[in-house]
Protein backbone atom coordinates (compact mmCIF):
# COMPACT_ATOMS: atom_id res chain seq x y z
CA UNK A 1 0.00 0.00 0.00
CA UNK A 2 1.40 3.19 -1.17
CA UNK A 3 1.67 6.02 1.90
CA UNK A 4 -0.46 8.52 0.10
CA UNK A 5 -4.32 6.49 0.70
CA UNK A 6 -2.30 5.25 3.86
CA UNK A 7 -2.03 9.28 4.79
CA UNK A 8 -5.29 9.78 3.63
CA UNK A 9 -7.10 6.76 5.68
CA UNK A 10 -6.48 6.91 9.09
CA UNK A 11 -2.74 7.17 8.41
CA UNK A 12 -2.06 5.62 11.68
CA UNK A 13 -0.43 2.28 10.32
CA UNK A 14 -2.84 0.08 12.69
CA UNK A 15 -4.38 -3.17 11.04
CA UNK A 16 -7.94 -1.26 10.92
CA UNK A 17 -6.35 1.35 8.78
CA UNK A 18 -4.64 -1.07 6.31
CA UNK A 19 -7.98 -2.93 5.96
CA UNK A 20 -10.00 0.64 4.98
CA UNK A 21 -7.17 1.40 2.28
CA UNK A 22 -7.19 -2.00 0.91
CA UNK A 23 -10.96 -2.12 0.57
CA UNK A 24 -10.79 1.53 -0.92
CA UNK A 25 -8.51 0.65 -3.43
CA UNK A 26 -10.51 -3.09 -4.19
CA UNK A 27 -13.71 -0.97 -4.40
CA UNK A 28 -12.04 1.92 -6.63
CA UNK A 29 -10.66 -1.29 -8.93
CA UNK A 30 -14.20 -3.47 -8.40
CA UNK A 31 -16.14 0.03 -9.88
CA UNK A 32 -13.98 0.69 -12.64
CA UNK A 33 -13.97 -2.55 -14.19
CA UNK A 34 -17.41 -3.54 -13.18
CA UNK A 35 -19.57 -0.63 -12.45
CA UNK A 36 -22.41 -0.81 -15.29
CA UNK A 37 -22.47 -4.69 -14.18
CA UNK A 38 -23.25 -3.81 -11.10
CA UNK A 39 -26.24 -1.00 -11.96
CA UNK A 40 -27.17 -4.06 -14.41
CA UNK A 41 -27.63 -6.10 -11.25
CA UNK A 42 -29.51 -4.01 -9.24
CA UNK A 43 -31.89 -3.00 -12.25
CA UNK A 44 -32.88 -6.68 -12.73
CA UNK A 45 -33.47 -7.41 -9.32
CA UNK A 46 -35.67 -4.45 -9.25
CA UNK A 47 -37.31 -5.27 -12.50
CA UNK A 48 -37.40 -9.33 -11.11
CA UNK A 49 -39.30 -8.39 -8.13
CA UNK A 50 -41.71 -6.22 -10.12
CA UNK A 51 -41.88 -9.39 -12.48
CA UNK A 52 -43.25 -10.98 -9.57
CA UNK A 53 -45.45 -8.62 -8.79
CA UNK A 54 -47.16 -8.85 -12.16
CA UNK A 55 -47.25 -12.70 -12.00
CA UNK A 56 -49.37 -12.08 -8.40
CA UNK A 57 -51.47 -9.76 -10.22
CA UNK A 58 -51.99 -12.45 -13.29
CA UNK A 59 -52.69 -15.26 -11.14
CA UNK A 60 -55.28 -13.22 -8.92
CA UNK A 61 -57.09 -12.76 -11.71
CA UNK A 62 -56.44 -15.68 -13.37
CA UNK A 63 -58.28 -16.93 -9.93
CA UNK A 64 -60.99 -14.62 -10.36
CA UNK A 65 -62.35 -15.40 -13.48
CA UNK A 66 -62.11 -19.07 -12.53
CA UNK A 67 -64.61 -18.34 -9.21
CA UNK A 68 -66.96 -16.15 -10.99
CA UNK A 69 -66.98 -18.92 -13.36
CA UNK A 70 -68.09 -21.57 -11.33
CA UNK A 71 -70.41 -19.67 -9.37
CA UNK A 72 -72.62 -18.74 -12.52
CA UNK A 73 -72.41 -22.12 -13.83
CA UNK A 74 -72.19 -24.83 -11.19
CA UNK A 75 -72.42 -27.39 -13.58
CA UNK A 76 -69.43 -26.26 -15.76
CA UNK A 77 -66.68 -28.33 -16.68
CA UNK A 78 -63.08 -26.92 -15.02
CA UNK A 79 -62.79 -24.03 -16.82
CA UNK A 80 -58.84 -23.60 -16.45
CA UNK A 81 -57.51 -24.59 -19.91
CA UNK A 82 -60.08 -22.81 -21.52
CA UNK A 83 -59.33 -19.59 -19.38
CA UNK A 84 -56.15 -19.98 -20.26
CA UNK A 85 -56.19 -20.19 -23.54
CA UNK A 86 -58.45 -17.12 -23.47
CA UNK A 87 -55.38 -15.48 -21.68
CA UNK A 88 -53.47 -15.56 -24.61
CA UNK A 89 -55.98 -14.09 -27.18
CA UNK A 90 -54.85 -11.26 -29.36
CA UNK A 91 -56.10 -9.08 -32.08
CA UNK A 92 -54.67 -7.36 -34.94
CA UNK A 93 -55.10 -3.93 -36.55
CA UNK A 94 -56.15 -3.47 -40.09
CA UNK A 95 -52.88 -2.21 -41.83
CA UNK A 96 -52.83 1.24 -42.24
CA UNK A 97 -50.19 1.79 -45.43
CA UNK A 98 -53.10 2.88 -47.04
CA UNK A 99 -55.35 4.63 -44.46
CA UNK A 100 -58.28 5.47 -46.05
CA UNK A 101 -61.60 3.70 -45.05
CA UNK A 102 -59.96 2.18 -42.05
CA UNK A 103 -62.09 2.98 -39.63
CA UNK A 104 -64.80 0.72 -40.71
CA UNK A 105 -62.00 -1.78 -40.91
CA UNK A 106 -61.20 -1.22 -37.61
CA UNK A 107 -64.82 -1.28 -36.63
CA UNK A 108 -65.17 -4.70 -38.15
CA UNK A 109 -62.22 -6.62 -36.12
CA UNK A 110 -63.85 -5.07 -33.26
CA UNK A 111 -67.24 -6.33 -33.49
CA UNK A 112 -65.78 -9.52 -34.17
CA UNK A 113 -63.38 -9.61 -31.33
CA UNK A 114 -66.49 -8.86 -29.39
CA UNK A 115 -69.04 -11.34 -30.41
CA UNK A 116 -66.04 -14.35 -29.98
CA UNK A 117 -65.40 -12.70 -26.31
CA UNK A 118 -68.73 -12.94 -25.67
CA UNK A 119 -69.08 -16.27 -27.40
CA UNK A 120 -66.07 -18.13 -25.35
CA UNK A 121 -67.81 -16.21 -22.02
CA UNK A 122 -70.98 -18.58 -22.67
CA UNK A 123 -69.05 -21.56 -23.30
CA UNK A 124 -67.16 -20.67 -20.30
CA UNK A 125 -70.87 -20.57 -18.10
CA UNK A 126 -73.64 -21.92 -20.38
CA UNK A 127 -76.54 -21.13 -18.07
CA UNK A 128 -75.38 -18.11 -16.36
CA UNK A 129 -77.15 -14.91 -17.17
CA UNK A 130 -76.72 -11.79 -19.52
CA UNK A 131 -75.37 -9.67 -16.75
CA UNK A 132 -73.35 -12.88 -15.47
CA UNK A 133 -72.14 -13.12 -18.75
CA UNK A 134 -71.22 -9.34 -19.38
CA UNK A 135 -69.18 -9.15 -16.37
CA UNK A 136 -67.53 -12.36 -16.84
CA UNK A 137 -66.21 -10.61 -20.36
CA UNK A 138 -65.12 -7.79 -17.89
CA UNK A 139 -62.58 -10.36 -15.44
CA UNK A 140 -61.54 -12.13 -18.64
CA UNK A 141 -60.91 -8.45 -20.49
CA UNK A 142 -58.66 -7.59 -16.95
CA UNK A 143 -57.05 -10.95 -16.83
CA UNK A 144 -55.70 -10.85 -20.31
CA UNK A 145 -54.13 -6.86 -19.79
CA UNK A 146 -52.94 -8.50 -16.86
CA UNK A 147 -50.89 -10.99 -18.43
CA UNK A 148 -50.24 -8.93 -21.37
CA UNK A 149 -48.57 -6.71 -19.45
CA UNK A 150 -46.86 -9.61 -17.20
CA UNK A 151 -45.68 -11.24 -20.78
CA UNK A 152 -44.04 -7.91 -22.02
CA UNK A 153 -42.38 -7.47 -19.21
CA UNK A 154 -40.73 -10.43 -18.52
CA UNK A 155 -39.83 -10.82 -22.11
CA UNK A 156 -37.76 -7.83 -22.02
CA UNK A 157 -36.08 -9.17 -18.29
CA UNK A 158 -35.48 -12.33 -20.13
CA UNK A 159 -34.14 -11.02 -23.12
CA UNK A 160 -32.25 -8.14 -21.28
CA UNK A 161 -31.16 -10.94 -18.99
CA UNK A 162 -29.36 -13.31 -21.95
CA UNK A 163 -27.96 -10.02 -23.26
CA UNK A 164 -26.60 -8.24 -20.51
CA UNK A 165 -28.09 -5.27 -22.57
CA UNK A 166 -27.62 -2.01 -20.71
CA UNK A 167 -29.95 -0.86 -23.06
CA UNK A 168 -32.42 -2.97 -22.83
CA UNK A 169 -32.79 -2.95 -19.01
CA UNK A 170 -32.51 0.31 -18.57
CA UNK A 171 -35.55 1.05 -20.83
CA UNK A 172 -37.68 -1.35 -18.99
CA UNK A 173 -36.34 -0.31 -15.67
CA UNK A 174 -37.38 3.21 -16.96
CA UNK A 175 -41.06 2.55 -17.39
CA UNK A 176 -41.82 0.70 -14.83
CA UNK A 177 -42.90 3.10 -12.11
CA UNK A 178 -46.17 3.52 -14.88
CA UNK A 179 -46.41 -0.03 -15.69
CA UNK A 180 -46.82 -0.88 -12.30
CA UNK A 181 -49.29 1.71 -11.71
CA UNK A 182 -50.94 0.67 -14.41
CA UNK A 183 -51.08 -2.96 -13.53
CA UNK A 184 -52.09 -2.53 -9.70
CA UNK A 185 -55.03 -0.19 -11.44
CA UNK A 186 -56.20 -3.12 -13.19
CA UNK A 187 -55.95 -5.71 -10.70
CA UNK A 188 -57.95 -3.34 -8.41
CA UNK A 189 -60.51 -3.86 -11.55
CA UNK A 190 -60.90 -8.03 -10.99
CA UNK A 191 -63.24 -8.07 -8.33
CA UNK A 192 -65.18 -4.81 -9.41
CA UNK A 193 -66.36 -6.47 -12.40
CA UNK A 194 -66.81 -10.06 -10.86
CA UNK A 195 -69.05 -8.57 -8.12
CA UNK A 196 -70.80 -6.36 -10.63
CA UNK A 197 -69.78 -2.71 -8.89
CA UNK A 198 -69.38 0.50 -10.78
CA UNK A 199 -66.38 1.65 -11.46
CA UNK A 200 -64.67 5.06 -11.65
CA UNK A 201 -65.28 4.54 -15.55
CA UNK A 202 -68.89 4.55 -15.31
CA UNK A 203 -69.22 8.07 -14.41
CA UNK A 204 -70.52 9.28 -17.93
CA UNK A 205 -73.21 6.31 -17.85
CA UNK A 206 -74.28 7.32 -13.79
CA UNK A 207 -74.77 10.62 -14.91
CA UNK A 208 -77.43 9.38 -18.07
CA UNK A 209 -78.71 6.80 -15.96
CA UNK A 210 -79.45 9.69 -13.18
CA UNK A 211 -81.10 11.63 -15.68
CA UNK A 212 -83.58 8.91 -17.01
CA UNK A 213 -84.23 7.55 -14.31
CA UNK A 214 -87.97 6.40 -13.93
CA UNK A 215 -88.43 6.89 -18.13
CA UNK A 216 -89.29 3.96 -20.39
CA UNK A 217 -85.96 3.23 -22.21
CA UNK A 218 -85.75 1.07 -25.69
CA UNK A 219 -82.69 -0.57 -26.98
CA UNK A 220 -81.08 1.88 -30.47
CA UNK A 221 -78.37 0.44 -31.28
CA UNK A 222 -75.96 -2.45 -30.13
CA UNK A 223 -75.88 -2.27 -25.86
CA UNK A 224 -77.22 1.00 -26.56
CA UNK A 225 -80.53 2.55 -24.15
CA UNK A 226 -81.95 5.39 -24.99
CA UNK A 227 -85.17 7.67 -23.08
CA UNK A 228 -86.88 10.28 -24.15
CA UNK A 229 -87.25 12.51 -21.09
CA UNK A 230 -88.38 16.68 -21.17
CA UNK A 231 -85.48 18.35 -19.76
CA UNK A 232 -85.78 22.37 -19.09
CA UNK A 233 -88.61 22.31 -21.44
CA UNK A 234 -86.83 20.59 -24.21
CA UNK A 235 -86.76 17.05 -25.54
CA UNK A 236 -83.98 15.22 -24.61
CA UNK A 237 -82.53 11.69 -25.46
CA UNK A 238 -80.41 10.75 -22.68
CA UNK A 239 -77.88 7.71 -23.96
CA UNK A 240 -76.02 5.23 -21.80
CA UNK A 241 -75.00 1.37 -22.44
CA UNK A 242 -77.08 -1.42 -21.37
CA UNK A 243 -76.59 -2.23 -17.85
CA UNK A 244 -75.99 -3.26 -15.39
CA UNK A 245 -73.78 -5.66 -16.68
CA UNK A 246 -70.17 -4.70 -17.99
CA UNK A 247 -70.84 -3.01 -21.28
CA UNK A 248 -69.69 -0.11 -23.78
CA UNK A 249 -71.87 -0.35 -26.56
CA UNK A 250 -72.07 1.58 -29.99
CA UNK A 251 -72.35 5.03 -29.18
CA UNK A 252 -71.28 6.69 -32.91
CA UNK A 253 -74.24 4.47 -33.92
CA UNK A 254 -76.63 5.08 -31.24
CA UNK A 255 -76.06 9.02 -32.20
CA UNK A 256 -76.22 8.17 -35.92
CA UNK A 257 -80.06 6.64 -35.59
CA UNK A 258 -81.22 9.46 -33.27
CA UNK A 259 -80.10 11.86 -35.44
CA UNK A 260 -81.67 10.17 -38.68
CA UNK A 261 -84.72 9.83 -36.59
CA UNK A 262 -85.14 13.46 -35.54
CA UNK A 263 -83.68 14.79 -39.22
CA UNK A 264 -82.72 18.75 -38.00
CA UNK A 265 -84.43 19.10 -35.06
CA UNK A 266 -81.32 18.08 -32.84
CA UNK A 267 -80.29 21.86 -31.46
CA UNK A 268 -77.03 20.13 -29.24
CA UNK A 269 -75.29 16.84 -28.38
CA UNK A 270 -74.08 16.73 -25.27
CA UNK A 271 -71.33 14.15 -24.12
CA UNK A 272 -70.23 13.27 -20.68
CA UNK A 273 -67.17 10.70 -19.45
CA UNK A 274 -64.84 10.41 -17.00
CA UNK A 275 -61.25 11.86 -18.11
CA UNK A 276 -58.06 11.44 -16.56
CA UNK A 277 -57.11 14.33 -14.26
CA UNK A 278 -53.25 15.45 -14.08
CA UNK A 279 -51.26 14.93 -10.84
CA UNK A 280 -52.63 17.62 -8.38
CA UNK A 281 -56.02 17.47 -9.96
CA UNK A 282 -58.81 16.91 -7.34
CA UNK A 283 -61.06 13.60 -8.28
CA UNK A 284 -64.56 14.23 -9.06
CA UNK A 285 -64.30 17.85 -10.37
CA UNK A 286 -65.57 18.75 -13.46
CA UNK A 287 -65.03 20.44 -16.87
CA UNK A 288 -66.65 21.33 -19.94
CA UNK A 289 -65.70 21.97 -23.40
CA UNK A 290 -66.35 21.13 -27.13
CA UNK A 291 -66.03 18.34 -29.52
CA UNK A 292 -66.17 14.35 -28.53
CA UNK A 293 -65.74 13.32 -25.00
CA UNK A 294 -65.58 9.34 -25.66
CA UNK A 295 -62.11 7.04 -24.99
CA UNK A 296 -61.43 3.33 -27.32
CA UNK A 297 -60.04 3.26 -30.58
CA UNK A 298 -62.06 5.93 -32.29
CA UNK A 299 -64.86 4.24 -34.39
CA UNK A 300 -67.35 6.06 -32.06
CA UNK A 301 -65.67 9.08 -31.76
CA UNK A 302 -65.27 9.12 -35.70
CA UNK A 303 -69.01 8.04 -36.32
CA UNK A 304 -70.33 11.05 -33.91
CA UNK A 305 -68.14 14.03 -35.26
CA UNK A 306 -69.10 12.45 -39.09
CA UNK A 307 -72.75 13.07 -37.85
CA UNK A 308 -71.96 16.37 -36.42
CA UNK A 309 -70.20 17.35 -39.14
CA UNK A 310 -72.81 16.83 -41.56
CA UNK A 311 -75.88 18.35 -39.86
CA UNK A 312 -73.54 21.11 -38.54
CA UNK A 313 -74.54 19.89 -34.52
CA UNK A 314 -72.80 21.69 -31.95
CA UNK A 315 -70.68 19.31 -30.05
CA UNK A 316 -70.26 19.60 -26.43
CA UNK A 317 -68.67 18.02 -23.73
CA UNK A 318 -68.80 17.55 -19.52
CA UNK A 319 -66.01 15.16 -18.09
CA UNK A 320 -65.39 14.00 -14.70
CA UNK A 321 -61.84 13.79 -13.73
CA UNK A 322 -60.25 11.17 -11.88
CA UNK A 323 -57.02 9.11 -11.95
CA UNK A 324 -56.20 5.95 -13.90
CA UNK A 325 -56.44 3.84 -11.06
CA UNK A 326 -59.57 5.13 -9.81
CA UNK A 327 -61.27 4.85 -13.49
CA UNK A 328 -61.36 0.86 -12.97
CA UNK A 329 -61.52 0.69 -9.26
CA UNK A 330 -64.73 0.67 -7.87
CA UNK A 331 -66.06 3.66 -7.86
CA UNK A 332 -65.60 6.59 -5.03
CA UNK A 333 -67.60 8.87 -3.20
CA UNK A 334 -65.90 11.78 -4.60
CA UNK A 335 -67.04 10.58 -8.49
CA UNK A 336 -70.30 9.80 -7.00
CA UNK A 337 -70.43 13.34 -6.47
CA UNK A 338 -69.01 14.73 -9.50
CA UNK A 339 -71.83 13.01 -11.32
CA UNK A 340 -74.02 14.89 -9.14
CA UNK A 341 -72.20 18.26 -10.48
CA UNK A 342 -71.98 16.91 -13.88
CA UNK A 343 -75.75 16.83 -14.13
CA UNK A 344 -76.28 20.15 -12.99
CA UNK A 345 -73.65 21.62 -15.91
CA UNK A 346 -75.10 19.82 -18.66
CA UNK A 347 -78.77 21.39 -17.55
CA UNK A 348 -77.09 24.50 -17.09
CA UNK A 349 -75.56 24.49 -20.77
CA UNK A 350 -78.70 23.31 -21.84
CA UNK A 351 -80.48 26.65 -20.69
CA UNK A 352 -77.30 28.81 -22.24
CA UNK A 353 -77.06 27.12 -25.59
CA UNK A 354 -80.57 25.79 -26.35
CA UNK A 355 -84.27 27.22 -26.71
CA UNK A 356 -87.36 25.69 -25.97
CA UNK A 357 -88.69 22.74 -27.22
CA UNK A 358 -84.83 21.89 -28.99
CA UNK A 359 -84.15 18.23 -29.26
CA UNK A 360 -81.07 17.51 -27.25
CA UNK A 361 -78.82 14.36 -26.96
CA UNK A 362 -77.32 14.14 -24.11
CA UNK A 363 -74.39 10.84 -23.80
CA UNK A 364 -73.20 9.26 -21.06
CA UNK A 365 -70.12 7.60 -21.94
CA UNK A 366 -68.31 4.65 -19.69
CA UNK A 367 -68.52 1.37 -18.95
CA UNK A 368 -72.12 0.60 -17.29
CA UNK A 369 -70.92 -2.38 -14.73
CA UNK A 370 -73.52 -2.06 -11.66
CA UNK A 371 -75.31 0.65 -13.63
CA UNK A 372 -78.60 -0.09 -14.67
CA UNK A 373 -81.41 2.35 -16.19
CA UNK B 1 -49.50 -20.66 -17.98
CA UNK B 2 -46.34 -22.41 -16.57
CA UNK B 3 -43.23 -21.86 -19.36
CA UNK B 4 -40.26 -23.36 -19.87
CA UNK B 5 -39.10 -19.52 -19.16
CA UNK B 6 -40.49 -19.70 -15.69
CA UNK B 7 -39.12 -22.87 -14.98
CA UNK B 8 -35.73 -20.77 -15.74
CA UNK B 9 -37.35 -18.30 -13.39
CA UNK B 10 -37.67 -20.43 -10.30
CA UNK B 11 -34.59 -22.49 -10.49
CA UNK B 12 -32.72 -18.82 -10.57
CA UNK B 13 -34.73 -17.75 -7.46
CA UNK B 14 -32.51 -20.82 -6.15
CA UNK B 15 -29.86 -19.18 -6.73
CA UNK B 16 -30.94 -16.22 -5.13
CA UNK B 17 -30.80 -17.98 -2.15
CA UNK B 18 -27.21 -18.33 -2.72
CA UNK B 19 -26.78 -14.21 -3.57
CA UNK B 20 -29.01 -13.85 -0.13
CA UNK B 21 -25.93 -15.42 1.94
CA UNK B 22 -23.33 -13.36 0.28
CA UNK B 23 -25.59 -10.48 0.84
CA UNK B 24 -25.89 -11.13 4.76
CA UNK B 25 -22.39 -12.22 5.74
CA UNK B 26 -20.99 -8.89 3.45
CA UNK B 27 -23.94 -6.68 5.61
CA UNK B 28 -22.07 -8.71 8.79
CA UNK B 29 -18.91 -7.57 7.74
CA UNK B 30 -19.82 -4.08 7.00
CA UNK B 31 -20.97 -3.80 10.27
CA UNK B 32 -18.08 -5.34 12.19
CA UNK B 33 -15.70 -3.04 10.60
CA UNK B 34 -18.30 -0.18 11.20
CA UNK B 35 -18.18 -1.03 14.97
CA UNK B 36 -13.97 -1.62 14.75
CA UNK B 37 -13.75 1.74 13.40
CA UNK B 38 -16.13 3.30 16.18
CA UNK B 39 -14.31 1.43 18.93
CA UNK B 40 -10.74 2.53 17.38
CA UNK B 41 -12.53 6.49 17.14
CA UNK B 42 -13.26 6.41 20.78
CA UNK B 43 -9.34 5.01 21.52
CA UNK B 44 -7.84 8.25 19.91
CA UNK B 45 -10.20 10.21 20.79
CA UNK B 46 -9.00 9.30 24.85
CA UNK B 47 -5.09 9.72 24.02
CA UNK B 48 -6.09 12.95 22.09
CA UNK B 49 -5.80 12.46 18.57
CA UNK B 50 -8.16 14.07 17.21
CA UNK B 51 -7.04 13.66 13.86
CA UNK B 52 -7.63 10.32 13.46
CA UNK B 53 -10.77 10.62 15.46
CA UNK B 54 -12.68 12.07 12.52
CA UNK B 55 -11.62 9.34 10.01
CA UNK B 56 -12.93 6.93 12.07
CA UNK B 57 -15.70 8.36 13.35
CA UNK B 58 -16.60 8.94 9.67
CA UNK B 59 -16.01 5.43 8.55
CA UNK B 60 -18.10 3.91 11.33
CA UNK B 61 -20.97 6.01 10.53
CA UNK B 62 -21.22 5.49 6.76
CA UNK B 63 -21.08 1.98 7.60
CA UNK B 64 -23.54 1.46 10.40
CA UNK B 65 -25.63 3.98 7.41
CA UNK B 66 -25.01 1.66 4.68
CA UNK B 67 -25.92 -1.71 6.72
CA UNK B 68 -29.04 -0.87 7.99
CA UNK B 69 -30.13 1.23 4.39
CA UNK B 70 -29.39 -1.80 2.64
CA UNK B 71 -31.26 -4.04 4.85
CA UNK B 72 -33.86 -2.08 5.11
CA UNK B 73 -34.01 -1.91 0.65
CA UNK B 74 -33.93 -5.75 0.56
CA UNK B 75 -36.56 -6.24 3.22
CA UNK B 76 -39.04 -3.67 1.75
CA UNK B 77 -38.33 -5.28 -1.89
CA UNK B 78 -39.11 -8.80 -0.49
CA UNK B 79 -42.01 -8.07 1.04
CA UNK B 80 -45.15 -8.11 -0.99
CA UNK B 81 -48.74 -6.91 0.26
CA UNK B 82 -51.68 -9.39 0.12
CA UNK B 83 -54.30 -7.88 -2.70
CA UNK B 84 -56.98 -6.36 -0.60
CA UNK B 85 -60.41 -5.87 -1.51
CA UNK B 86 -62.32 -2.37 -0.71
CA UNK B 87 -64.94 -1.94 1.40
CA UNK B 88 -67.92 -1.16 -0.60
CA UNK B 89 -71.15 0.66 0.29
CA UNK B 90 -74.68 0.75 -1.13
CA UNK B 91 -76.43 3.75 -0.47
CA UNK B 92 -80.68 3.29 -1.16
CA UNK B 93 -83.42 6.05 -1.04
CA UNK B 94 -87.27 5.74 -0.49
CA UNK B 95 -88.66 8.27 -3.21
CA UNK B 96 -91.15 8.73 -1.54
CA UNK B 97 -90.22 9.85 2.31
CA UNK B 98 -86.71 10.35 1.38
CA UNK B 99 -85.48 7.85 3.92
CA UNK B 100 -81.74 6.66 3.18
CA UNK B 101 -79.96 3.24 4.48
CA UNK B 102 -76.43 2.83 3.57
CA UNK B 103 -75.07 -0.55 4.22
CA UNK B 104 -72.29 -2.56 2.69
CA UNK B 105 -72.60 -4.34 -0.95
CA UNK B 106 -73.91 -7.18 -1.79
CA UNK B 107 -73.40 -9.76 -4.78
CA UNK B 108 -76.17 -8.43 -7.21
CA UNK B 109 -76.55 -4.43 -6.02
CA UNK B 110 -76.54 -1.94 -9.25
CA UNK B 111 -77.54 1.14 -9.39
CA UNK B 112 -81.01 2.16 -9.97
CA UNK B 113 -82.54 -1.28 -8.74
CA UNK B 114 -85.24 -1.95 -6.65
CA UNK B 115 -84.19 -2.46 -3.20
CA UNK B 116 -85.84 -3.66 -0.02
CA UNK B 117 -88.84 -1.65 1.53
CA UNK B 118 -88.27 1.19 3.29
CA UNK B 119 -89.00 0.89 6.99
CA UNK B 120 -91.09 3.92 7.64
CA UNK B 121 -93.47 3.67 4.49
CA UNK B 122 -92.72 0.39 3.14
CA UNK B 123 -92.51 1.70 -0.10
CA UNK B 124 -89.52 0.08 -2.04
CA UNK B 125 -86.45 1.94 -2.29
CA UNK B 126 -84.32 2.41 -4.99
CA UNK B 127 -80.49 1.93 -4.84
CA UNK B 128 -78.82 5.67 -5.88
CA UNK B 129 -75.19 4.83 -5.34
CA UNK B 130 -72.31 2.24 -4.94
CA UNK B 131 -69.39 3.68 -3.87
CA UNK B 132 -66.43 2.45 -2.22
CA UNK B 133 -64.59 3.90 1.38
CA UNK B 134 -60.99 5.04 0.89
CA UNK B 135 -59.06 3.94 3.78
CA UNK B 136 -58.06 6.28 5.69
CA UNK B 137 -54.72 5.09 7.20
CA UNK B 138 -53.53 3.83 3.62
CA UNK B 139 -50.10 5.25 2.95
CA UNK B 140 -49.79 7.02 -0.56
CA UNK B 141 -48.67 4.53 -3.00
CA UNK B 142 -44.93 3.86 -3.87
CA UNK B 143 -43.64 3.84 -7.69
Amino acid sequence: LGSLPVQQLGGDGSPLGYIFNLLYLLLFVFFMLYGQKVQVWTMLREIGSALNELKRFRDDAQNVAISVVKEADKTAADPTPRINQYLEYFTTTPIDIDPSGIVPKIEHILDVRDQRFKDEAKLLAPSANETQIENLEGVLEVALTLNYIYRVVKHFYILGKKMMSYMVIMQVQMQLPLIMQEAKAFSGAVRAFAYGQPIGDGAGALVAAKMMQGAKSEEIAKDIVAAEVPLEGRRAFILKARGPGANIGKYGDAVQNIVKKCRKKVAMVVMIDAALKYEGEKTGDTAEGVGTAIGGIGVDRFKIEETATKFKLPLNAVVIKESIAESVAPMTKEIFDGAQTAIARVKRLINERTKKDDVIIVVGVGNTVGIGQ
Amino acid sequence: LESDSEKEMSSERRSISLVLILFIVSVLIMMFLAAQSLSAAYMYYQQGRIDQVGYYVMYGIIGVALSLYTVAQFRRRGHSRPIKEPDVMTAAECQKCGFKNVRKFAKGDYVMKTAEECPKCKEPMIITSIYQIEDKTKKPEEL
